[in-house]
């Protein structure tokens, strides 16, 4: 009798221990999480759930972002909320894992209306796989024409297309050096939006009568850019497009003209390097000269981003925004503003289809959005808005028309 | 079902037979760094498989299950022959090894990996009857006359070879089976995330899936029930607000067990214990 209580007991202990570890990963995750749909309803809230990389190697850029998306709540509940209803950021870390991604994502998306992220194009394309299933618009890194196709119409990419920035930055740039005739890329081989880069200068400028010579691959991390400098300086060539995110390029760039670049304007760095990882760490002599360019112009004389560079530069000790999701991020939550009041969106869980997919059809094909820094608009999901070439006087980056 | 709680379940599958993965050889005496090479191996498999031969799930399973043993055994031949942290170090170059393999083939997709992995309907399902296979077959294995001899080796390999066990045959063994189940996992991975790139087949998930093992306990197959929902899972206990500290709660736990428990949360005492309980005496 006492070994089959004792029997019983365990086995009813191990039920309980097995249900309780399944329910507490339910639709809304963790304990003070809140799902988008019946809670925010019944609270007069709506819930918008963010995911970006808080942590891990591009905190850096996911910081910032993910302040962007509290700091854009936060402008919209001051002016009423939306519909009346105040908004609240759900915020996931995706730690720029796409698993990571996947997991946050299957945790808003049952009760979402729209997720905003992640903010990377790998967690952008396994994540983007989950909502597209729930019919969930993601405004989300979506920087590959062909995953946009794929997840038609529910993939909205967050910022405009890497790629073609890049071959528009380099056209720009050697048609303001027109003796630079042969380049080299610098690419990180585990990034496939870089790679796609490389090979979109590969074959977009022989337009312009300059060729890429060589493609130098530096992976993230990298402690000595040296080699990598010495392998572009021995292609012998008249210009250096740097490819590669902040803390690389800085490494890359300082090797360059440690090793014999002299003229700045040799060299042309994308938008990935437009941070104070990249501008703090080159020494001013080095970085005097050189290219830039990126999607946002932190020099923009608005009310709007005026306002939004006093408020970041209170919370983040006197450092200026200078990464794109900044001003993408606080895009991304106003389009969702304008949207909800066009289209009249109520959270209602029971009209969460009907709005789901009123919603992915507001921002395939968007109206022009004022944005914070100028006028942009989604066409059949990619995002079209302007880009800004900058030359570094010092450490200062100049508007280049 | 709510789509966290079925991604939850599927991912835990994953992690669980790839935890039994570094198990098998560990009973062996060997801790092998090869667990997310094979791991690659039946996920790019079963993508490849999946997507552009269009085989159904459970012949992507089998298939990934024979390239992975296949892959598996031809490295495991050269391992036999190492020990200790010879083996450690050595096998951490498969994932080099693999990763740069991948990246330089197209089929493969390279750096920017398969996407549009058909979606499989009871995916959960059918990854807990694989847990369900896996964990049935590595218990028969653990009370076999073969788990015996394994554990033989780990304990003294000079005295396993003069009571007649063939180590280098157990080295392979254990190696090649475990390549078996991190191919499964690999697979069981793929038709979850749908994407597979190289890099998701670094260090970062290497360190994760020896914690989850020496948390768990890695003298008994059952240690990794608690620790990969508990490891995977920290993320969604803890509050939102706590979830950047994540990173740092991990290690703390890590830590914690480590020190209290050396021999992880779940040790052979303990689940003799509870078979006891069990068991009709």
């Amino acid at each position: 009798m006492k070994s089959r209580f004792k029997r019983i007991l365990a086995a009813t202990f191990s039920m309980i221990m097995v249900l309780g570890s399944l329910s507490g990963c339910g639709s809304s995750g963790g304990a003070e999480t809140t799902g988008s749909g019946e809670s925010s309803t019944a609270q007069g809230e709506l819930t918008i759930s963010v995911l970006s990389a808080i942590t891990g190697p591009i905190a850096f850029v996911g910081k910032p972002a993910a302040w962007a998306a509290e700091y854009a709540a936060g402008i919209i509940n001051e002016a009423g909320g939306i519909n009346g209803k105040t908004i609240k950021i759900d915020m996931h870390d995706t730690k720029f894992d796409t698993a990571e991604a996947v997991s946050a994502m299957s945790q808003v998306v049952d009760d979402a209306l729209v997720v905003v992220g992640p903010m990377d194009a790998p967690g952008g394309e396994a994540a983007g796989q989950v909502a597209f299933d729930a019919s969930v618009t993601n405004i989300a890194a979506f920087s590959f024409p062909d995953i946009r196709a794929q997840y038609s119409p529910f993939a909205i990419a967050y910022m405009t297309d890497s790629e073609e920035g890049d071959l528009l930055a380099a056209k720009h740039w050697v048609e303001l050096n027109p003796d630079i005739k042969s380049i080299v890329v610098f690419a990180n081989p585990t990034d496939p939006s870089q790679m796609a880069t490389a090979e979109m200068l590969e074959s977009g400028l022989p337009e312009v009568g300059v060729t890429v010579k060589k493609i130098i691959e530096v992976e993230t991390g990298v402690l000595d850019a040296g080699p990598a400098a010495v392998q572009a300086i021995n292609a012998d060539v008249d210009g250096y497009y740097i490819g590669i995110r902040a803390d690389e390029a800085a490494k890359v760039v300082s090797e360059l003209r440690t090793r014999g670049v002299d003229e700045g304007n040799r060299i042309c760095a994308t938008f990935a390097a437009f941070s104070p990882n990249y501008s703090d760490v080159v020494s001013e002599d080095a970085l005097n000269g050189t290219y830039i360019w990126n999607k946002l112009d932190p020099n923009y004389d608005g009310e709007e981003w005026n306002k939004l560079v006093e408020a970041y530069k209170a919370d983040n000790e006197g450092a200026s925004p200078t990464v794109n999701p900044v001003p993408d991020y606080y895009n991304a939550l106003m389009a969702i503003k304008q949207c909800f009041e066009e289209l009249n969106i109520t959270g209602d869980p029971a009209k969460l289809e009907t709005e789901k997919a009123a919603i992915a059809e507001w921002f395939y094909n968007s109206p022009v959005i004022e944005g914070i820094q100028g006028e942009f608009q989604w066409v059949e999901g990619k995002k079209v808005a302007p880009v800004y070439f900058f030359q570094f006087e010092g450490k200062q980056p100049v508007a280049v028309k | 079902m709510s789509t966290a709680l079925s991604y939850f379940i599927i991912f835990c599958c994953v992690f669980i037979i790839l935890t039994w993965a570094a198990y098998v050889p560990f009973r062996a005496g060997l801790l092998y760094n090869g667990t997310v090479y094979c791991m690659a191996i039946g996920g790019y498999f079963a993508a490849l498989a999946s997507k552009t031969w269009h085989w159904p799930f459970w012949v992507c399973i089998i298939g990934a299950i024979v390239v992975g043993a296949i892959l598996g055994f031809i490295p495991a031949l050269g391992f036999s022959r190492t020990s200790g942290i010879v083996t450690a170090v050595s096998s951490m170059a498969l994932i080099f090894i693999i990763q740069s393999v991948i990246r330089n083939i197209d089929i493969l997709g390279a750096g920017r990996g398969i996407s549009g992995i058909p979606k499989i309907e009871n995916l959960v399902l059918y990854s807990l009857i694989l847990v369900l296979i896996v964990a049935v077959f590595i218990f028969r294995l653990d009370h076999s006359r073969l788990g015996r001899a394994f554990e033989a080796v780990q304990t003294d390999p000079d005295m396993a070879a003069t009571l007649g066990v063939n180590v280098k045959i157990i080295s392979v063994l254990g190696l090649t089976i475990s390549s078996a189940l991190g191919a499964v996992a690999g697979a069981i991975y793929a038709f979850n995330m749908r994407i597979i790139y190289p890099e998701t087949f670094g260090f970062s998930l290497l360190l994760s899936v020896m914690t989850m093992l020496f948390v768990g306990g890695r003298y008994t197959q059952w240690g990794m029930f608690i620790s990969v929902p508990l490891l995977w899972g920290i993320n969604k206990w803890i509050p939102s607000s706590l979830a950047i500290y994540a990173q740092i709660i991990y290690g703390v736990i890590l830590i914690v067990i480590l020190m209290a428990r050396p021999e992880g949360l779940v040790t052979r005492k303990m689940v003799a214990g509870v078979g006891r309980v069990f068991v009709r005496k």
